[in-house]
């Protein structure tokens, strides 16, 4: 798939989505998927500081939930290594990449902080 | 677990104890029709005593579990909440990315079925500047869901 038929075919879903009502929005949009490190322990945490708080994520969270930062640049770079797994001829633009590749590229790439359990899972 | 029948009733809640707040994050842009999904419901409230001191009456009410110690600190002035449990998920963010205050982010501010949110536009805006992986991640399809909302309000014009 090309780009262009590629939106296309994305603004369609937001074309439909659009029409849905708030609650059926909400409905559809809200669900519990289970984040280690933060679904566990206390049901309260408060921070100071918003910084204060981006720390912890990155201390106590696995890297591939996503909460660590990333500079635009090597965020660049990643996307580009992913691009050159591709096989030709596969048609998954950089988009999809992000969404398909980078979680387990990064985990097999980098040592995270996550427990044993949680690395059986996405394994 | 966070259901649609908890926004409601959390909105309900909060402008019966007149909190000054809008929702943010991924469920800001739900409710503005982005299809995506969110775990969690993530609001913005101003930051000041009178605000604290409401927010922290409407969370009772919403029967988070809002100990003496709890209140204390979250009057004291906290950036971030996180509360997870019963009765639903939520964080609030008293000082999100990208906005120095809560009058520069209310120019941001759209209004859905009644819903205070914070407008695509002001959700890329924090996306950028908290940049994590996650937000870099859902930056493609958000600023083409802005260039779809941009184009269809044209065609609404024309």
């Amino acid at each position: 798939m090309n780009a262009a038929e590629e939106r296309k075919r994305e603004w369609a879903d937001f074309e439909a989505a659009l029409k849905r009502p708030v609650a059926e929005r909400l409905r559809r949009g809200c669900i519990h998927t289970f984040k280690p490190g933060l679904d566990e322990g206390p049901g309260i945490r408060m921070w100071n500081r918003m910084e204060e708080y981006r720390l912890w994520c990155e201390k106590n969270l696995p890297r591939w939930l996503g909460y660590h930062r990333v500079t635009e640049g090597e965020w660049e770079r990643r996307i580009e290594a992913a691009m050159k797994g591709t096989r030709p001829g596969r048609g998954l633009s950089k988009r999809r990449h992000i969404a398909l590749k980078r979680p387990v590229k990064d985990y097999r790439r980098e040592h995270h902080v996550a427990p044993k359990d949680y690395r059986r899972d996405i394994m | 677990m966070y259901r649609e029948e908890n926004a409601a009733k959390l909105r309900q809640v909060l402008s019966r104890h007149n909190v000054e707040y809008m929702f943010i994050g991924k469920g800001a842009a739900i409710l503005q029709g982005f299809p995506d999904t969110t775990q969690d419901i993530d609001i913005y409230p101003r930051k000041d005593a009178q605000n604290n001191r409401s927010l922290v009456a409407a969370l009772k009410e919403l029967g988070f579990e809002i100990n003496s110690r709890t209140e204390k600190e979250i009057l004291k002035g906290k950036d971030f909440i996180q509360l997870r449990g019963e009765p639903f998920d939520m964080d609030v963010v008293f000082a999100p990315d990208g906005f120095d205050s809560f009058e520069e982010a209310k120019k941001y501010q759209v209004t859905i079925d009644g819903y205070p949110a914070l407008s695509v536009d002001g959700i890329i805006r924090t996306k950028r500047a908290a940049g994590r992986e996650k937000d870099r991640a859902s930056l493609p399809q958000l600023l083409s869901f802005k260039e779809y909302l941009d184009e269809r309000g044209r065609r609404k014009k024309t």
